[in-house]
C-alpha cells in the first residue's frame, strides 16, 4: 500500500510551491534562484493565460525575496547630512524656547547631568547607553561648525549628505544579482503596474528598498494611490516615506496624517513622529506618541520612542521612567536595559547598573562593550576581583581596534584609581596604539606627563587632544593650567576660554579665568 | 535574547535531509483512543507520514521506539496534514493528507498487542480526490453550519478555492485579483473564509456567497472542476494591513468574543469579527510561526510566537510574558495534551527537528567561552613582568611617540644638484616674466641595503620654487639595489624665494617577521640649489636704497675667485663690483673694497640683500677653508636696518588683517546666499508657486558679491604670500646680521631662528 517506487531524492514538488515555501522560511536566496528558473522557462504548452499568471506570480515572489534580503526597517534609518541640516527651510525660530527643541543640547529642564559627570558626544549630548543611528550624528548649528568638526574613527560629524548612506545600502542590487539588476527600472511602464495593486506593492518595495531609487518609487506610488482613489492608506505611507527621503517633510507629514485618518497603524505613527523630530518639534512628537499609546496601549516601540526623545532633550529622569515602562511590557528589551544601566552608572549607582548589565549578559548579549561596562561597574562598586577578569574578557572579545582601545582606556582609569601610575601610563599608551585618535587618552597621558614634570610632552599631548576633540573641556582646561604654571598667561587665557565654551558651568575654569584677568589688569 | 530556555521533554530528529513547513505538523487524538491523549502527526515534503505518541524520557536516554506509532512513505510530497471529522456517517476523527494533486483521507487505527511494543497501527485510505490544480493549503470546518462533520476547502496555487463535502466535490471558486496564495482559515462564527491576499489585505468571504455563486455555472460544473468558474466573488470585508501574512488563525476562548489573529511579516494583529483591529504589535524580529492557545485572564488571549532568532515568545495580548530559547527555528508550533501533561509546546523545524517542551527557569545555556588562561606560576610571572618592564623602560628612554633617528640607515637617499643650469629649460607654467626661466637638474638616488617595500619619494621645495615632478612611487627594492630619478627645479611664481633649499623624503616599509606588512620608515636629505637659478649677472649699479657692509679679517678676494659663475672673464675691468639681476626684476650689487677688508651689498629692496649676503659669506668661508685658513670670520658693525624690517612686518600684518576681514565678509555673504536659496526653495516647492518678488535678482546679486569677494580674497592671499616670503627673507637677514654683529655661536643662532623664523606656511594659527 505504501510502496510506490519510492522516488529517490526530491519528490515532485511544484517549483512555484517550493519557492513559496522557501520564502516563508526566509530562505530568500533559494527562493530567488527557483523563481529565476521559472522565469527563464520558455512559454509552455499550457494555455497562455495561466502561464502568464504563473509568470507574474514568480516575478512577484522573486521581487519580494530580493527585497527581503536587504530589508532594513525604514524607521530605524536615520542619517542627517550637512546639506539637509543647513538647507532646512523648516526652521522657524532660530532661538527655540527651552525644552522645545533638540538643537540646543544645553536646554535641559530635568536637570541633566553635567559633562563633568557624564561624558558628552561631540554635539554636546550626554552619552547614551545604546548606539542608535541618530546618536551618532550631531546637529551642528552652522555649516562652518559642521565642517570644522574633526573626522575621527568614531566620528560625530554628520555625513555630507544623506544620500551617502543610502547609496551604500543601495548597492544591494549588485550584491544580490551578479548578472545585473533583476528589473530594469527605466523600461518599466509605471502606469501599467500602478493599475495592478497586487504587483505594484511588491514592486514598490523592491524599488524603494532594493534599488533605493526614491524618485521612481515615488512616481509609482503616486500613480498607484491615484488608481486606488486615495483610499489605500498604505500607498500614502509609502509616498510619505519617499517624501521623507527627499527631504520634503511637510509633504510627508500630510501624507502620514492622511493615512492615520484612514487607519491607525503603529508604523504610521512612528513615521510621523520621525518627521516631527526632523522638523525639530520634539514636543509634538511626544504628544503624537502619547496619542498613539491611547490607541495601542503598551506598544513597546511607541514607549521607547518617547524615552529616546526625552533622552535627547537631556531629560534623563523622564527617559528612565519610560524605559522602565518599556521593560514592564517587554522585559527582554536590550535597549531599555542598557539605557537604564548606563543611567544608573552615571548617577553614581554602579551596583544597580551592574545588575542591569548582568541581566544583559544572562540574556546572551556577549560582546566587548558589555564586559567593558561590567568591568567599570565592578570597579566603582568596589568588586575588584571581578574587574580585571571582566576587562580580560572584554579584550578577548574585542572585534576591532577601536574596541580594544576602549578597554585599555578603562583599564588605565582603573590603574589610576589604584594608584599604579606606571600601569596607567602603559594602558593609555596601548589605547593610542590601538586607536590613534583617542582624545581622552591623550588628555590623560598629558596629565600623567605633567605629574612627571615633562611639560613639553604634556603640552604636545594636550594639543593633540584638543584638536581631536574640541568638544571636550578637559584638554583645554588642562592646557590652561599647564600654561599658567609655566607662566604663559596668554596661552592659558585662550585655552581657558575654549574650556569655558565647551563647558560653561565649570567652576574651576571660571576661577582660572578670573585669576588670569586679575593678572592682566595688574600688568 | 532570553534568560531561559525551553525545557526539553521529548524530542527526535525526523529522517535525513527532509523538508518541512508550516502545514506539516498536526496534533490530535487521531486514532480516536478516547483517552484525550494527543498524538503528533508529521508529514514531510519527501512524502513520509509519521505519527508519534511521546512518552517522557529519562534524562540521557534515547527516544523509545514504541513512541513512533506509524511511519509510511506516501508517493507524493505531503503539503499539509489535518485531523477532523472527514468521513460521513461517523464522528470519529480522520486524517486528511494534502498532496500536490491529491487529497487523501485516512483512518488511523491501532490493534493492541500483548505487550506495549506489540501494538500495531495502520492507516486505511477512506477516500481520495484527484485535484486538477496544484494545491497549496487547506482548511476545514463545519462550513455552512453543518453539525457533526467537517468539510474541506483547498486553496490552489493559482487561487481557486475547491470545496469538498467529504467524499464528494462540491464546487470551486476563483478568488478575485489573485497572485500568490496566502494563509487560509475558516471562521465558524461568521461562516466565512479568511485569507490574506497579494494586495496585502485581509479578506473575508462568506461561505454563503461562495455557495450561491455556484448557481451561475452549475452547467460548467458538471463538465469538470478544471474549468474556471467565472463569477466575481463579493468580499464580505477587507482590511488593509500593509504587509504579507505568514499565518492566520481564528479562536474564541470565551463565548461571545472571537478573534482573528494574523501574523504578518513585521506586525502581529488581532482583529474583531468585522475586520477591525482590536490590537496590534510591532515585532522587532522576523516571526516564523504562531499559535494563540488559551485565555488565562478574562478578555485577553495568550499567543506563542516563534521567530527566526530561535526564540519562542509568549504574549498576553501585547505584553511579553515569557521568552524562551529553542534549539532550532520553529516552522510550526502547536500545543498538545499528553498523558498526564497538559499544554506541551510542540515545535517542528524545517530540517525535521521535532521537540516537545515546556517552559521553565532553566537558564538559557549560554556559557561564556573560557578566556585563554594558563596556570599562573607567580615566580615565573614575576620574572617575566620584571623583564618586560625593563624592556619598556629601555624603550621609553630611547624612543617615544616621535622615534629618534636611527644611526644606521637601511636606506640612503642622496640628492645631487648638477653644477650647470639645464641647457634647455625644463620650466613648466612659470609665472615669471623673464624671457628665459632657467632650471637646474637634481638627481636623486635611493640606495637600499635591505628589502624595502613600497618606497615612495617626495621632493619638496619651498614656493615660489617648484619641481617638475614631486612624487615618485617605486617597485619594491631588493637588498643592495638602487633607484635614480631626475627632476628639475625652477622658479615658478613671480617673487624671489627666501631659501634656496630643497628636501626629499622617502617613505618605505621594512617587513619584519612579526609584521609582514612592514614597519613604515622615513629617510630624507636636503639639497642646496645654485643662486644662478633665480638671478643672472648684470651691470652693477652704484646707487641703491639699502646698503650693508660686511667686515672680514682677511684681505679681500677678487670676485672671479669666489663668483666664477657670475663673472664674465672677458670683461675683467670691473673686478671689484658685481651685479645680480633677479628673475623677478630687482637688482642687487656687490662691491668689494680695494683697500680695506670690506664688502658692500646694496639693493633697492631689503629682502633682496639676504640671498646675496648669505651666498657671499658662504662662498667666502668656503674659499678660505680651501686655503686652509682657519680663523676667517665675518663681522658686521653697521646698524641693523630695523626700520625697514618693521615696515615689512607692518605690511604683512595689514594683509593678514585684510584676509580675516575677507573671511568674515565671505561667511556673511554665504549666510545671506543660503538664506535666499532657502526662501527660493520654499517658493519653488509650493504647488501653486508664489511670485518670486525679485528674490532671483537678489540671489544673483549675492552670488556676484560672493564671487567678487572670493576673487579679492584670492588676490589678497597672493599678496600675502609675497609679503610673507619677503618678510621671511628679511628675518633671515636680520638674524644673520645679529649673529655677525654679536658673534653668536651656531646654537645661539638656532635659538634665534626658532624664535623669530615663522613656520613654513602662513596660517591662521600663526
Amino acid at each position: 500500500r505504501s510502496s510506490c517506487g519510492a522516488p529517490a531524492g526530491r519528490m515532485g514538488l511544484e517549483p512555484l510551491f517550493q519557492a513559496w515555501s522557501y520564502f516563508r522560511r526566509r530562505k530568500f536566496r533559494e527562493c530567488a534562484d527557483l523563481c529565476s528558473q521559472l522565469l527563464e522557462r520558455p512559454p509552455g504548452e499550457q494555455e497562455l493565460d495561466s502561464e502568464y499568471t504563473l509568470f507574474q506570480a514568480a516575478w512577484s515572489l522573486k521581487t519580494r525575496a530580493l527585497t527581503e534580503m536587504v530589508y532594513v526597517d525604514e524607521i530605524d534609518m536615520d542619517q542627517e547630512g550637512i546639506a539637509e541640516m543647513i538647507l532646512d527651510e523648516n526652521a522657524i525660530a532660530q532661538v527655540a524656547r527651552p525644552g522645545t527643541s533638540l538643537k540646543l543640547p544645553g536646554t535641559s529642564q530635568g536637570g541633566g547631568p553635567s559633562p563633568a559627570v557624564r561624558p558628552v558626544t561631540q554635539s554636546g549630548r550626554p552619552i547614551t547607553g545604546f548606539v542608535r543611528p541618530s546618536t551618532q550624528s550631531g546637529r551642528p548649528s552652522t555649516v562652518e561648525q559642521a565642517i570644522r568638526t574633526p573626522r575621527t574613527a568614531l566620528t560625530a560629524r554628520p555625513i555630507t549628505s544623506a544620500s551617502g548612506g543610502y547609496v551604500r545600502l543601495g548597492t544591494a542590487s549588485m550584491l544580490t544579482n551578479p548578472d545585473g539588476p533583476f528589473i530594469n527600472l527605466s523600461r518599466l511602464n509605471f502606469a501599467k503596474y500602478a493599475q495592478k495593486p497586487k504587483l505594484a506593492k511588491a514592486l514598490f518595495e523592491y524599488i524603494f528598498h532594493h534599488e533605493n531609487d526614491v524618485k521612481n518609487a515615488l512616481d509609482l506610488a503616486a500613480l498607484a494611490t491615484e488608481h486606488a482613489q486615495f483610499k489605500d492608506w498604505w500607498w500614502k505611507v509609502q509616498i510619505g516615506k519617499c517624501y521623507y527621503r527627499l527631504g520634503l517633510y511637510r509633504e510627508a507629514e500630510k501624507q502620514f496624517k492622511s493615512a492615520l485618518k484612514q487607519q491607525d497603524m503603529v508604523d504610521t505613527i512612528l513615521y510621523l513622529a520621525k518627521v516631527y523630530l526632523r522638523l525639530d518639534q520634539p514636543v509634538t512628537a511626544l504628544n503624537l506618541f502619547k496619542q498613539g499609546l491611547d490607541r495601542f496601549p503598551g506598544e513597546v516601540t511607541l514607549i521607547c520612542g518617547i524615552a529616546r526623545i526625552y533622552e535627547e532633550m537631556n531629560n534623563i529622569s523622564s527617559a528612565a521612567e519610560y524605559y522602565k515602562d518599556v521593560l514592564k511590557q517587554d522585559n527582554t528589551h536590550v535597549e531599555a536595559i542598557a539605557c537604564i544601566g548606563s543611567n544608573h552608572f552615571y548617577s553614581d549607582q554602579p551596583e544597580i547598573a551592574l545588575r542591569f548589565y548582568r541581566r544583559l549578559l544572562q540574556m546572551g548579549v556577549y560582546n566587548c562593550q558589555l564586559f567593558n561596562n561590567l568591568g567599570l561597574c565592578c570597579f566603582y562598586a568596589q568588586q575588584y576581583d571581578m574587574t580585571l577578569s571582566s576587562f580580560e574578557r572584554a579584550l578577548f572579545l574585542a572585534e576591532n581596534e577601536e574596541e580594544t582601545a576602549d578597554v585599555w582606556y578603562n583599564l588605565g582609569h582603573v590603574a589610576v584609581g589604584i594608584g599604579d601610575l606606571n600601569l596607567a601610563y602603559q594602558c593609555f599608551k596601548l589605547t593610542l596604539v590601538n586607536n590613534n585618535d583617542y582624545a581622552e587618552a591623550y588628555n590623560n597621558l598629558a596629565v600623567l606627563e605633567m605629574r612627571k614634570g615633562h611639560i613639553e610632552q604634556a603640552r604636545a599631548l594636550l594639543q593633540t587632544a584638543s584638536s581631536l576633540a574640541p568638544h571636550m573641556y578637559e584638554p583645554h582646561f588642562n592646557s590652561a593650567i599647564l600654561s599658567e604654571k609655566v607662566g604663559d598667561l596668554q596661552r592659558s587665557y585662550t585655552a581657558a576660554q575654549k574650556s569655558e565654551e565647551a563647558f560653561p558651568g565649570h567652576v574651576d575654569t571660571q576661577q582660572l579665568i578670573k585669576q588670569l584677568k586679575e593678572h592682566f589688569s595688574m600688568l | 535574547m532570553s534568560l531561559f530556555k525551553a525545557r526539553e521533554w521529548w524530542s527526535t530528529i525526523l529522517g535525513e535531509k527532509e523538508e518541512f513547513d508550516q502545514g506539516c505538523l498536526c496534533v490530535a487524538d487521531v486514532d480516536n483512543s478516547g483517552s484525550g491523549q494527543d498524538k503528533v502527526i508529521v508529514g514531510s515534503y519527501m512524502g513520509y507520514l509519521r505519527i508519534f505518541n511521546p512518552h517522557p524520557v529519562k534524562h540521557g536516554e534515547e527516544v523509545q521506539p514504541e513512541d513512533l506509532l506509524l511511519e509510511v512513505q506516501l508517493c507524493e510530497p505531503i503539503l499539509q496534514v489535518e485531523v477532523g471529522k472527514f468521513v460521513s456517517g461517523t464522528e470519529g476523527l480522520h486524517l486528511a493528507v494534502l498532496h500536490c494533486r491529491k487529497l487523501c483521507v485516512y483512518a488511523v487505527s491501532g490493534t493492541l498487542g500483548n505487550v506495549e511494543h506489540g501494538n500495531q497501527y495502520q492507516i486505511k485510505l477512506m477516500y481520495e480526490h484527484n485535484l486538477q490544480r496544484t494545491a497549496c493549503n487547506m482548511t476545514y470546518g463545519p462550513f455552512g453550519g453543518v453539525k457533526g462533520r467537517d468539510l474541506i476547502c483547498i486553496q490552489s496555487m493559482d487561487g481557486m478555492l475547491m470545496l469538498f463535502e467529504q467524499e464528494s466535490y462540491a464546487f470551486g471558486r476563483f478568488l478575485p485579483d489573485f497572485l500568490l496564495p496566502g494563509p487560509l482559515t475558516y471562521s465558524s462564527r461568521t461562516d466565512s473564509f479568511i485569507t490574506v491576499s497579494s494586495c496585502q489585505q485581509v479578506e473575508s468571504y462568506k461561505y454563503q456567497v461562495l455557495a450561491f455563486a455556484t448557481d451561475a455555472d452549475e452547467r460548467q460544473e458538471t463538465e469538470k472542476q478544471k474549468l474556471s468558474s467565472g463569477k466575481r466573488l463579493a468580499v464580505d470585508w477587507v482590511l488593509n494591513i500593509g504587509e504579507q501574512a505568514l499565518d492566520i488563525c481564528v479562536v474564541s476562548f470565551n463565548q461571545g468574543v472571537s478573534s482573528i489573529f494574523v501574523l504578518g511579516e513585521r506586525n502581529f494583529f488581532c482583529l474583531k469579527d468585522n475586520g477591525q483591529i482590536r490590537f496590534m504589535k510591532k515585532l522587532d524580529y522576523s516571526p516564523s510561526c504562531f499559535i494563540p492557545y488559551c485565555s488565562v485572564q478574562e478578555g485577553t488571549v495568550n499567543t506563542l510566537i516563534g521567530n527566526h532568532n530561535k526564540m519562542l515568545n509568549v504574549y498576553q495580548d501585547v505584553t511579553l510574558k515569557w521568552a524562551t530559547q529553542l534549539p532550532h527555528i520553529p516552522v510550526s508550533v502547536k500545543v498538545a495534551n499528553f498523558q498526564d501533561l497538559k499544554g506541551v509546546i510542540v515545535t517542528l523545524s524545517d530540517d525535521g527537528h521535532l521537540q516537545c517542551s515546556y517552559l521553565g527557569t532553566d537558564p538559557s545555556l549560554f556559557q561564556a567561552p573560557k578566556v585563554d588562561s594558563r596556570e599562573i606560576n607567580y615566580e615565573e610571572m614575576n620574572a617575566e613582568l620584571k623583564e618586560l618592564q625593563k624592556i619598556i623602560r629601555e624603550a621609553t628612554k630611547t624612543q617615544d611617540v616621535l622615534p629618534e633617528s636611527e644611526k644606521q640607515r637601511d636606506l640612503i637617499v642622496t640628492a645631487e644638484v648638477s653644477s650647470d643650469l639645464d641647457a634647455e629649460s625644463q620650466a613648466i607654467d612659470s609665472e615669471v616674466k623673464a624671457e628665459v626661466v632657467p632650471s637646474v637638474t637634481v638627481k636623486i638616488t635611493i640606495q637600499s641595503r635591505v628589502t624595502v617595500q613600497k618606497p615612495s619619494l617626495t621632493v619638496c621645495v619651498q614656493a615660489p620654487l617648484a619641481v617638475t615632478c614631486d612624487q615618485f612611487i617605486f617597485e619594491d627594492l631588493e637588498p643592495d639595489s638602487s633607484e635614480t630619478v631626475v627632476l628639475s627645479v625652477f622658479l615658478k611664481e613671480n617673487c624671489s624665494p627666501s631659501e634656496l633649499e630643497g628636501n626629499c623624503m622617502v617613505l618605505y616599509n621594512i617587513p619584519t617577521e612579526l609584521n609582514p606588512e612592514g614597519i613604515p620608515r622615513v629617510a630624507q636629505c636636503n639639497f642646496n640649489l645654485p643662486l644662478r637659478l633665480i638671478c643672472f649677472p648684470a651691470q652693477p649699479s652704484k646707487a641703491a636704497n639699502h646698503k650693508l657692509t660686511i667686515d672680514t679679517n682677511k684681505p679681500p678676494v677678487t670676485f672671479p675667485a669666489i663668483f666664477p659663475d657670475f663673472v664674465d672673464l672677458s670683461e675683467g675691468d670691473q673686478a671689484n663690483a658685481l651685479g645680480f639681476q633677479f628673475l623677478t626684476g630687482s637688482k642687487t650689487t656687490l662691491l668689494a673694497s680695494k683697500t680695506s677688508q670690506r664688502y658692500r651689498i646694496q639693493s633697492d629692496q631689503l629682502e633682496d640683500l639676504w640671498l646675496i649676503t648669505k651666498e657671499l659669506t658662504h662662498r667666502l668661508e668656503e674659499h678660505f677653508k680651501k686655503q686652509s685658513c682657519k680663523d676667517f670670520a665675518c663681522t658686521f658693525s653697521g646698524t641693523i636696518p630695523l626700520q625697514e624690517y618693521f615696515e615689512l612686518v607692518d605690511r604683512h600684518f595689514e594683509l593678514r588683517l585684510n584676509a580675516e576681514k575677507f573671511q568674515e565678509l565671505l561667511s556673511e555673504r554665504a549666510v545671506q546666499f543660503r538664506a535666499i536659496e532657502r526662501r527660493l526653495l520654499t517658493r519653488f516647492k509650493d504647488k501653486t508657486p508664489a511670485p518670486l518678488q525679485h528674490l532671483d535678482t537678489l540671489l544673483e546679486g549675492t552670488f556676484r558679491e560672493v564671487i567678487a569677494l572670493a576673487d579679492a580674497a584670492e588676490e589678497n592671499q597672493a599678496n600675502m604670500f609675497q609679503a610673507f616670503t619677503k618678510l621671511k627673507s628679511a628675518t633671515h637677514l636680520v638674524i644673520m646680521l645679529i649673529s655677525l654683529w654679536q658673534k653668536l655661536s651656531t646654537d645661539q643662532v638656532a635659538i634665534l631662528e626658532a624664535t623669530f623664523l615663522p613656520l613654513a606656511e602662513d596660517t591662521q594659527e600663526l
